[in-house]
Protein backbone atom coordinates (compact mmCIF):
# COMPACT_ATOMS: atom_id res chain seq x y z
CA UNK A 1 0.00 0.00 0.00
CA UNK A 2 1.46 3.39 -1.15
CA UNK A 3 0.75 6.00 1.65
CA UNK A 4 2.46 8.57 -0.34
CA UNK A 5 0.03 8.12 -2.97
CA UNK A 6 -2.90 7.97 -0.73
CA UNK A 7 -1.80 11.39 0.46
CA UNK A 8 -1.19 13.04 -2.80
CA UNK A 9 -4.81 12.08 -3.86
CA UNK A 10 -6.48 12.99 -0.46
CA UNK A 11 -4.46 16.16 -0.80
CA UNK A 12 -5.32 16.76 -4.89
CA UNK A 13 -9.41 16.31 -3.62
CA UNK A 14 -8.90 18.79 -0.86
CA UNK A 15 -7.20 21.74 -3.04
CA UNK A 16 -10.06 20.78 -5.52
CA UNK A 17 -12.55 21.24 -2.63
CA UNK A 18 -11.07 24.79 -1.75
CA UNK A 19 -11.19 25.92 -5.44
CA UNK A 20 -15.00 24.94 -5.99
CA UNK A 21 -15.24 27.48 -2.57
CA UNK A 22 -12.79 30.04 -3.67
CA UNK A 23 -14.46 29.61 -7.15
CA UNK A 24 -17.88 30.10 -5.30
CA UNK A 25 -16.88 33.27 -3.43
CA UNK A 26 -15.34 35.14 -6.52
CA UNK A 27 -18.44 34.52 -8.98
CA UNK A 28 -20.68 35.42 -6.25
CA UNK A 29 -18.49 38.89 -6.01
CA UNK A 30 -18.31 39.20 -9.84
CA UNK A 31 -21.88 38.74 -9.65
CA UNK A 32 -22.69 41.47 -7.16
CA UNK A 33 -20.20 43.88 -8.86
CA UNK A 34 -22.07 43.08 -12.29
CA UNK A 35 -25.23 43.83 -10.68
CA UNK A 36 -24.24 46.63 -8.85
CA UNK A 37 -22.76 48.01 -11.61
CA UNK A 38 -26.32 47.72 -13.71
CA UNK A 39 -28.14 49.15 -10.75
CA UNK A 40 -26.10 52.44 -10.53
CA UNK A 41 -26.39 52.67 -14.38
CA UNK A 42 -30.33 51.87 -14.38
CA UNK A 43 -30.58 54.69 -11.08
CA UNK A 44 -28.47 57.09 -13.49
CA UNK A 45 -30.50 56.67 -16.36
CA UNK A 46 -33.45 57.05 -14.17
CA UNK A 47 -32.41 60.25 -12.50
CA UNK A 48 -31.98 61.87 -16.79
CA UNK A 49 -34.59 60.83 -17.46
CA UNK A 50 -36.32 62.90 -14.49
CA UNK A 51 -33.93 65.68 -14.81
CA UNK A 52 -34.97 66.22 -18.62
CA UNK A 53 -38.78 65.73 -17.71
CA UNK A 54 -38.69 68.30 -15.07
CA UNK A 55 -37.11 70.63 -17.81
CA UNK A 56 -38.81 70.02 -20.29
CA UNK A 57 -42.40 70.28 -18.06
CA UNK A 58 -40.90 73.92 -17.08
CA UNK A 59 -40.48 74.69 -20.48
CA UNK A 60 -43.74 73.85 -21.82
CA UNK A 61 -44.99 75.92 -18.63
CA UNK A 62 -42.97 78.41 -19.21
CA UNK A 63 -44.30 78.38 -23.27
CA UNK A 64 -47.93 78.20 -21.93
CA UNK A 65 -47.65 80.85 -19.52
CA UNK A 66 -46.27 83.16 -22.10
CA UNK A 67 -48.76 82.46 -24.44
CA UNK A 68 -51.60 83.48 -22.32
CA UNK A 69 -49.95 85.96 -21.39
CA UNK A 70 -49.12 87.07 -24.88
CA UNK A 71 -51.87 85.99 -27.10
CA UNK A 72 -55.24 85.42 -25.12
CA UNK A 73 -54.24 88.27 -23.07
CA UNK A 74 -53.71 90.64 -25.97
CA UNK A 75 -56.87 89.42 -26.82
CA UNK A 76 -58.78 89.76 -24.16
CA UNK A 77 -57.18 93.61 -23.68
CA UNK A 78 -58.88 94.25 -27.31
CA UNK A 79 -62.20 92.76 -26.50
CA UNK A 80 -62.26 94.95 -23.59
CA UNK A 81 -61.14 98.30 -25.16
CA UNK A 82 -64.05 97.28 -27.93
CA UNK A 83 -66.52 96.86 -24.67
CA UNK A 84 -65.16 100.97 -23.47
CA UNK A 85 -65.95 101.69 -27.50
CA UNK A 86 -69.12 99.84 -27.73
CA UNK A 87 -70.30 101.25 -24.26
CA UNK A 88 -69.16 105.35 -25.70
CA UNK A 89 -71.59 104.30 -28.94
CA UNK A 90 -74.66 103.36 -26.72
CA UNK A 91 -76.66 106.21 -25.69
CA UNK A 92 -77.00 106.97 -22.13
CA UNK A 93 -79.47 105.52 -19.96
CA UNK A 94 -80.21 102.71 -22.40
CA UNK A 95 -80.67 99.27 -20.90
CA UNK A 96 -77.77 98.24 -22.77
CA UNK A 97 -75.37 100.20 -21.06
CA UNK A 98 -75.66 98.18 -17.71
CA UNK A 99 -74.92 95.33 -19.46
CA UNK A 100 -71.62 96.05 -21.51
CA UNK A 101 -70.62 97.37 -18.23
CA UNK A 102 -71.18 94.04 -16.52
CA UNK A 103 -69.45 92.48 -19.71
CA UNK A 104 -66.20 94.42 -19.36
CA UNK A 105 -65.82 93.53 -15.61
CA UNK A 106 -65.83 89.84 -16.16
CA UNK A 107 -63.22 90.74 -18.90
CA UNK A 108 -61.55 92.17 -16.25
CA UNK A 109 -61.99 89.61 -13.79
CA UNK A 110 -60.70 86.64 -16.80
CA UNK A 111 -58.18 88.91 -17.75
CA UNK A 112 -56.39 89.25 -14.28
CA UNK A 113 -57.31 85.06 -13.64
CA UNK A 114 -55.54 84.45 -16.37
CA UNK A 115 -52.55 87.21 -15.94
CA UNK A 116 -52.11 85.37 -12.10
CA UNK A 117 -52.06 81.88 -14.28
CA UNK A 118 -49.80 83.37 -16.35
CA UNK A 119 -47.42 84.39 -13.75
CA UNK A 120 -47.23 81.06 -11.64
CA UNK A 121 -46.41 78.83 -15.02
CA UNK A 122 -43.38 80.78 -15.49
CA UNK A 123 -40.02 79.84 -13.90
CA UNK A 124 -39.52 83.49 -13.11
CA UNK A 125 -42.39 83.30 -11.11
CA UNK A 126 -41.12 81.00 -7.96
CA UNK A 127 -37.35 82.28 -8.68
CA UNK A 128 -38.75 86.21 -8.10
CA UNK A 129 -41.11 85.40 -5.36
CA UNK A 130 -39.50 82.50 -3.93
CA UNK A 131 -41.57 79.40 -2.37
CA UNK A 132 -43.78 81.19 0.06
CA UNK A 133 -44.91 83.92 -1.67
CA UNK A 134 -45.83 82.13 -4.58
CA UNK A 135 -47.61 79.15 -3.08
CA UNK A 136 -49.62 82.60 -1.24
CA UNK A 137 -50.66 83.89 -4.20
CA UNK A 138 -51.28 80.26 -6.25
CA UNK A 139 -53.58 79.52 -3.03
CA UNK A 140 -55.11 82.94 -3.36
CA UNK A 141 -55.91 82.63 -6.98
CA UNK A 142 -57.77 79.14 -6.00
CA UNK A 143 -59.41 80.85 -3.36
CA UNK A 144 -60.96 83.19 -5.75
CA UNK A 145 -62.06 80.36 -7.73
CA UNK A 146 -64.53 80.22 -4.99
CA UNK A 147 -64.55 75.55 -5.24
CA UNK A 148 -62.33 75.72 -2.29
CA UNK A 149 -61.17 77.15 1.02
CA UNK A 150 -57.11 77.37 1.34
CA UNK A 151 -54.97 78.37 4.17
CA UNK A 152 -51.47 78.62 3.80
CA UNK A 153 -49.19 78.34 7.40
CA UNK A 154 -45.80 78.87 7.70
CA UNK A 155 -44.07 78.02 10.92
CA UNK A 156 -40.13 78.27 11.91
CA UNK A 157 -37.84 80.84 10.10
CA UNK A 158 -38.05 80.17 6.61
CA UNK A 159 -34.83 79.93 4.35
CA UNK A 160 -34.18 79.93 0.58
CA UNK A 161 -33.37 76.69 -1.01
CA UNK A 162 -31.63 76.82 -4.62
CA UNK A 163 -33.96 78.56 -7.02
CA UNK A 164 -33.98 74.85 -8.81
CA UNK A 165 -35.42 73.07 -5.76
CA UNK A 166 -37.74 75.64 -5.18
CA UNK A 167 -38.99 75.62 -8.50
CA UNK A 168 -39.41 71.58 -8.10
CA UNK A 169 -41.14 72.18 -4.89
CA UNK A 170 -43.83 74.42 -5.88
CA UNK A 171 -44.45 72.28 -9.25
CA UNK A 172 -45.14 69.73 -7.00
CA UNK A 173 -47.72 71.31 -4.63
CA UNK A 174 -49.33 72.64 -7.28
CA UNK A 175 -49.87 69.43 -8.99
CA UNK A 176 -51.09 67.97 -5.41
CA UNK A 177 -53.56 71.14 -4.66
CA UNK A 178 -54.77 70.37 -8.58
CA UNK A 179 -55.14 66.13 -7.84
CA UNK A 180 -57.20 67.59 -4.77
CA UNK A 181 -59.32 69.98 -6.93
CA UNK A 182 -59.71 67.04 -9.29
CA UNK A 183 -60.81 64.24 -7.21
CA UNK A 184 -61.11 64.71 -3.55
CA UNK A 185 -64.05 66.88 -3.38
CA UNK A 186 -62.98 68.76 -0.39
CA UNK A 187 -64.47 71.65 0.92
CA UNK A 188 -60.86 73.18 2.80
CA UNK A 189 -57.10 72.83 2.02
CA UNK A 190 -54.49 73.65 3.55
CA UNK A 191 -50.69 74.12 2.62
CA UNK A 192 -48.25 74.06 5.73
CA UNK A 193 -44.18 74.91 5.67
CA UNK A 194 -42.75 74.27 8.63
CA UNK A 195 -39.24 75.24 8.74
CA UNK A 196 -36.56 73.56 11.39
CA UNK A 197 -32.92 74.02 11.71
CA UNK A 198 -32.51 71.22 9.83
CA UNK A 199 -35.42 70.79 7.39
CA UNK A 200 -38.11 71.78 6.07
CA UNK A 201 -41.64 69.87 6.26
CA UNK A 202 -44.44 70.86 3.30
CA UNK A 203 -47.55 69.69 4.27
CA UNK A 204 -50.94 69.53 1.39
CA UNK A 205 -53.86 68.42 3.30
CA UNK A 206 -57.43 67.91 2.37
CA UNK A 207 -60.65 67.06 4.23
CA UNK A 208 -61.69 65.15 0.67
CA UNK A 209 -62.35 61.46 0.00
CA UNK A 210 -59.40 60.36 0.59
CA UNK A 211 -58.05 57.22 -1.50
CA UNK A 212 -56.63 53.71 -1.03
CA UNK A 213 -53.51 54.10 -3.08
CA UNK A 214 -53.54 50.26 -4.07
CA UNK A 215 -57.00 50.38 -5.59
CA UNK A 216 -55.41 52.79 -8.06
CA UNK A 217 -53.64 50.08 -10.19
CA UNK A 218 -55.70 49.42 -13.19
CA UNK A 219 -57.32 52.38 -13.70
CA UNK A 220 -56.35 54.91 -16.05
CA UNK A 221 -52.94 56.66 -16.68
CA UNK A 222 -53.51 59.60 -14.39
CA UNK A 223 -55.87 57.64 -11.91
CA UNK A 224 -53.43 54.86 -11.05
CA UNK A 225 -50.94 56.06 -8.99
CA UNK A 226 -48.62 57.08 -11.62
CA UNK A 227 -48.67 60.56 -10.75
CA UNK A 228 -47.77 60.15 -7.26
CA UNK A 229 -44.99 57.88 -8.77
CA UNK A 230 -43.82 60.87 -10.77
CA UNK A 231 -43.64 63.18 -8.07
CA UNK A 232 -42.28 61.00 -5.46
CA UNK A 233 -39.43 60.88 -8.06
CA UNK A 234 -39.27 64.18 -9.04
CA UNK A 235 -38.79 65.15 -5.17
CA UNK A 236 -36.28 62.49 -4.84
CA UNK A 237 -34.07 64.14 -7.06
CA UNK A 238 -33.71 67.35 -5.48
CA UNK A 239 -33.29 65.25 -2.09
CA UNK A 240 -35.84 64.92 -0.42
CA UNK A 241 -39.09 62.43 0.30
CA UNK A 242 -42.81 62.44 -0.32
CA UNK A 243 -44.66 60.17 1.64
CA UNK A 244 -48.31 60.20 0.85
CA UNK A 245 -51.02 59.34 3.99
CA UNK A 246 -54.76 59.05 2.79
CA UNK A 247 -58.04 56.53 3.96
CA UNK A 248 -60.91 56.58 2.22
CA UNK A 249 -63.29 59.09 3.59
CA UNK A 250 -60.55 60.86 5.76
CA UNK A 251 -59.03 63.52 3.43
CA UNK A 252 -55.24 62.94 1.98
CA UNK A 253 -51.95 64.17 3.66
CA UNK A 254 -48.87 64.51 1.21
CA UNK A 255 -45.51 65.40 3.40
CA UNK A 256 -42.60 66.87 1.61
CA UNK A 257 -39.56 66.39 4.06
CA UNK A 258 -36.10 68.34 2.45
CA UNK A 259 -32.84 69.53 4.09
CA UNK A 260 -31.69 72.59 3.47
CA UNK A 261 -28.32 71.14 2.07
CA UNK A 262 -30.32 70.04 -0.67
CA UNK A 263 -28.85 70.51 -4.01
CA UNK A 264 -30.33 70.02 -7.37
CA UNK A 265 -27.76 67.31 -9.17
CA UNK A 266 -28.30 68.38 -12.32
CA UNK A 267 -31.31 70.70 -13.04
CA UNK A 268 -30.38 73.54 -15.88
CA UNK B 1 -6.24 9.77 25.10
CA UNK B 2 -5.67 9.21 21.14
CA UNK B 3 -5.89 12.21 18.62
CA UNK B 4 -8.62 10.55 16.53
CA UNK B 5 -11.10 10.35 19.72
CA UNK B 6 -10.09 13.89 20.42
CA UNK B 7 -11.69 14.85 17.31
CA UNK B 8 -14.68 12.28 17.50
CA UNK B 9 -16.08 13.65 20.76
CA UNK B 10 -14.78 17.46 19.41
CA UNK B 11 -18.90 16.80 17.49
CA UNK B 12 -19.13 18.32 21.27
CA UNK B 13 -18.78 21.97 20.18
CA UNK B 14 -20.85 22.10 17.37
CA UNK B 15 -23.60 20.35 19.53
CA UNK B 16 -23.14 22.82 22.70
CA UNK B 17 -23.39 25.90 19.84
CA UNK B 18 -26.07 24.65 18.35
CA UNK B 19 -27.78 24.90 22.11
CA UNK B 20 -26.15 27.97 22.80
CA UNK B 21 -28.45 29.43 19.69
CA UNK B 22 -31.08 27.23 19.71
CA UNK B 23 -33.86 30.36 19.78
CA UNK B 24 -32.05 31.67 16.44
CA UNK B 25 -31.78 28.17 14.90
CA UNK B 26 -34.10 27.43 11.81
CA UNK B 27 -35.96 23.94 11.53
CA UNK B 28 -33.02 22.64 9.38
CA UNK B 29 -30.10 23.85 12.25
CA UNK B 30 -32.39 22.27 14.57
CA UNK B 31 -32.53 19.14 13.48
CA UNK B 32 -28.72 19.42 13.01
CA UNK B 33 -28.68 19.74 16.68
CA UNK B 34 -30.61 16.22 17.22
CA UNK B 35 -28.37 14.57 14.55
CA UNK B 36 -25.13 16.39 16.69
CA UNK B 37 -26.69 14.36 19.69
CA UNK B 38 -26.96 11.26 18.68
CA UNK B 39 -22.75 11.59 16.52
CA UNK B 40 -22.38 12.48 20.06
CA UNK B 41 -23.48 9.55 21.64
CA UNK B 42 -22.38 7.42 18.80
CA UNK B 43 -18.66 8.85 19.37
CA UNK B 44 -18.86 8.65 23.08
CA UNK B 45 -19.82 4.59 22.90
CA UNK B 46 -17.45 4.10 19.97
CA UNK B 47 -14.34 5.72 22.37
CA UNK B 48 -15.21 3.47 24.93
CA UNK B 49 -15.42 0.28 22.85
CA UNK B 50 -11.79 1.26 21.35
CA UNK B 51 -10.19 1.83 24.31
CA UNK B 52 -11.42 -1.51 25.41
CA UNK B 53 -10.12 -3.33 22.30
CA UNK B 54 -13.49 -3.87 21.00
CA UNK B 55 -14.21 -3.74 17.56
CA UNK B 56 -16.82 -0.83 17.08
CA UNK B 57 -17.17 -0.62 13.40
CA UNK B 58 -20.82 -2.12 13.90
CA UNK B 59 -21.57 1.04 15.54
CA UNK B 60 -19.88 2.95 12.66
CA UNK B 61 -21.70 1.32 9.68
CA UNK B 62 -24.96 1.98 11.19
CA UNK B 63 -24.35 5.44 12.37
CA UNK B 64 -22.73 6.21 8.36
CA UNK B 65 -26.02 5.59 6.94
CA UNK B 66 -28.09 7.46 9.16
CA UNK B 67 -25.58 10.66 8.16
CA UNK B 68 -25.80 10.00 4.84
CA UNK B 69 -29.79 9.65 4.78
CA UNK B 70 -29.52 12.88 7.16
CA UNK B 71 -27.60 14.88 4.78
CA UNK B 72 -29.38 13.96 1.73
CA UNK B 73 -32.67 15.00 4.24
CA UNK B 74 -31.33 18.20 5.19
CA UNK B 75 -29.85 19.12 1.34
CA UNK B 76 -33.99 18.45 0.13
CA UNK B 77 -35.04 20.82 2.34
CA UNK B 78 -32.27 23.55 1.20
CA UNK B 79 -33.29 22.81 -2.22
CA UNK B 80 -35.19 25.14 -4.26
CA UNK B 81 -35.82 22.85 -7.46
CA UNK B 82 -38.05 19.84 -7.91
CA UNK B 83 -35.21 18.50 -9.84
CA UNK B 84 -32.81 18.80 -7.01
CA UNK B 85 -35.01 17.49 -4.39
CA UNK B 86 -35.61 14.55 -6.53
CA UNK B 87 -31.85 13.80 -6.83
CA UNK B 88 -31.62 14.16 -2.95
CA UNK B 89 -34.09 11.39 -2.62
CA UNK B 90 -32.75 8.75 -5.39
CA UNK B 91 -29.37 9.09 -3.30
CA UNK B 92 -31.18 8.67 -0.53
CA UNK B 93 -32.38 5.43 -1.83
CA UNK B 94 -29.79 4.41 -3.82
CA UNK B 95 -27.45 4.56 -0.49
CA UNK B 96 -30.01 2.98 1.58
CA UNK B 97 -30.14 -0.18 -0.98
CA UNK B 98 -26.24 -0.25 -1.51
CA UNK B 99 -26.14 -0.13 2.16
CA UNK B 100 -27.63 -3.48 2.33
CA UNK B 101 -26.00 -4.78 -0.51
CA UNK B 102 -22.47 -4.08 1.20
CA UNK B 103 -24.09 -5.16 5.27
CA UNK B 104 -25.57 -8.63 3.55
CA UNK B 105 -23.60 -9.86 1.03
CA UNK B 106 -19.87 -8.09 0.66
CA UNK B 107 -18.60 -6.60 4.20
CA UNK B 108 -21.14 -7.22 6.48
CA UNK B 109 -21.33 -5.78 10.10
CA UNK B 110 -18.04 -6.01 11.49
CA UNK B 111 -15.76 -4.39 8.65
CA UNK B 112 -15.53 -1.05 7.79
CA UNK B 113 -18.50 -0.97 4.44
CA UNK B 114 -16.42 0.25 1.99
CA UNK B 115 -19.23 0.33 -1.04
CA UNK B 116 -21.48 2.39 1.29
CA UNK B 117 -18.42 4.41 2.96
CA UNK B 118 -17.28 5.31 -0.95
CA UNK B 119 -20.56 5.42 -2.33
CA UNK B 120 -22.14 7.79 -0.04
CA UNK B 121 -18.92 9.75 0.18
CA UNK B 122 -18.99 10.87 -3.48
CA UNK B 123 -22.97 11.40 -3.46
CA UNK B 124 -22.44 13.83 -0.58
CA UNK B 125 -20.35 15.71 -2.72
CA UNK B 126 -22.62 15.58 -5.28
CA UNK B 127 -25.31 17.04 -3.19
CA UNK B 128 -23.21 19.41 -1.68
CA UNK B 129 -21.61 20.76 -5.28
CA UNK B 130 -25.54 20.79 -6.06
CA UNK B 131 -25.82 23.12 -3.08
CA UNK B 132 -23.25 25.21 -4.43
CA UNK B 133 -24.75 25.61 -8.08
CA UNK B 134 -27.77 26.93 -6.54
CA UNK B 135 -26.12 29.43 -4.49
CA UNK B 136 -24.12 30.51 -7.69
CA UNK B 137 -26.92 30.29 -10.03
CA UNK B 138 -29.32 32.35 -7.59
CA UNK B 139 -30.25 36.24 -9.40
CA UNK B 140 -29.48 38.33 -6.32
CA UNK B 141 -26.13 38.65 -4.27
CA UNK B 142 -25.98 36.51 -1.60
CA UNK B 143 -22.94 37.29 1.49
CA UNK B 144 -21.86 33.31 0.94
CA UNK B 145 -20.24 34.40 4.62
CA UNK B 146 -23.22 35.34 6.43
CA UNK B 147 -25.16 32.17 4.81
CA UNK B 148 -24.77 29.13 7.62
CA UNK B 149 -25.47 26.53 5.24
CA UNK B 150 -22.24 27.78 2.72
CA UNK B 151 -20.31 26.70 5.82
CA UNK B 152 -21.55 23.21 7.01
CA UNK B 153 -21.29 22.47 3.21
CA UNK B 154 -18.04 24.05 2.90
CA UNK B 155 -17.13 21.23 5.99
CA UNK B 156 -18.90 18.43 4.13
CA UNK B 157 -16.93 19.41 0.98
CA UNK B 158 -13.49 19.07 2.42
CA UNK B 159 -14.61 15.95 5.08
CA UNK B 160 -15.36 13.72 2.00
CA UNK B 161 -13.16 14.87 -0.80
CA UNK B 162 -10.11 14.00 1.81
CA UNK B 163 -11.81 11.03 3.25
CA UNK B 164 -12.83 9.33 0.11
CA UNK B 165 -9.64 7.76 -0.36
CA UNK B 166 -8.33 7.03 2.60
CA UNK B 167 -11.23 4.59 3.37
CA UNK B 168 -10.71 2.78 0.14
CA UNK B 169 -7.84 1.48 1.51
CA UNK B 170 -8.90 0.92 5.25
CA UNK B 171 -9.90 -2.17 4.79
CA UNK B 172 -7.35 -2.84 2.57
CA UNK B 173 -4.86 -2.07 5.53
CA UNK B 174 -7.20 -4.13 8.50
CA UNK B 175 -6.97 -7.19 6.16
CA UNK B 176 -2.95 -7.20 5.87
CA UNK B 177 -2.17 -5.55 9.15
CA UNK B 178 -4.98 -7.28 11.66
CA UNK B 179 -4.97 -3.97 13.64
CA UNK B 180 -7.06 -0.76 13.19
CA UNK B 181 -4.59 1.76 13.99
CA UNK B 182 -4.39 2.81 10.63
CA UNK B 183 -1.11 5.48 9.85
CA UNK B 184 -3.18 7.61 8.24
CA UNK B 185 -6.24 7.71 10.70
CA UNK B 186 -5.14 11.20 11.42
CA UNK B 187 -6.02 12.91 8.00
CA UNK B 188 -9.63 12.05 9.19
CA UNK B 189 -9.20 13.26 12.25
CA UNK B 190 -7.79 16.43 11.07
CA UNK B 191 -10.81 16.75 8.61
CA UNK B 192 -13.46 15.56 11.14
CA UNK B 193 -12.22 18.50 13.48
CA UNK B 194 -12.50 20.98 10.68
CA UNK B 195 -16.17 19.75 9.20
CA UNK B 196 -17.05 20.47 13.57
CA UNK B 197 -15.36 23.41 13.51
CA UNK B 198 -16.94 24.51 9.91
CA UNK B 199 -20.75 23.39 11.94
CA UNK B 200 -19.99 25.43 14.61
CA UNK B 201 -19.41 28.41 12.57
CA UNK B 202 -22.68 27.59 10.79
CA UNK B 203 -24.87 27.25 14.10
CA UNK B 204 -22.79 30.65 14.79
CA UNK B 205 -23.81 33.03 12.19
CA UNK B 206 -27.46 31.88 12.17
CA UNK B 207 -30.14 34.16 12.45
CA UNK B 208 -33.68 33.97 13.27
CA UNK B 209 -34.91 33.90 9.14
CA UNK B 210 -36.72 30.22 9.16
CA UNK B 211 -36.56 28.59 5.86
Amino acid sequence: MNFQFIIIVTLLFLVLAGAIILFLFFYQNRVYKHKNQLQKMQEEYTKEMLQAQVEVQEQVLNAVGQEIHDNLGQMLSVIKINLIKLGKMVPNGNGETGLIEEIKTQVSGVLNDMRNLSKTLSQDFVSDFGLEKSLEIELNRIDKTGFIKTALNVYGEPFKFDGKVEIVLFRVCQELITNALKHSEANKLGVELDYSADKLVMTVKDDGRGFNRSRLAGRSPEMSGRGLINMENRVKIIGGVLNLESEEGRGTKATIVIKPSARPAHIT
Amino acid sequence: MKFSYIAGLSVLIPFLAGIFKWSSLNFTLRLLIFYLFFILLKESYCVALAMNGVNNLNIYNIARIVTYLFYFYVYFREYDRILDKRIAIAFGILTTIIYFIDLLYINGLWKLNFYLTTTGGILVIITVALYFYQLARKLEYTNLSAVPMFWFSSGLLFYYSGTIILFSFFNEYMLMHKKANFPLWDINSILLILLNLLTTTALLLSSKKPK
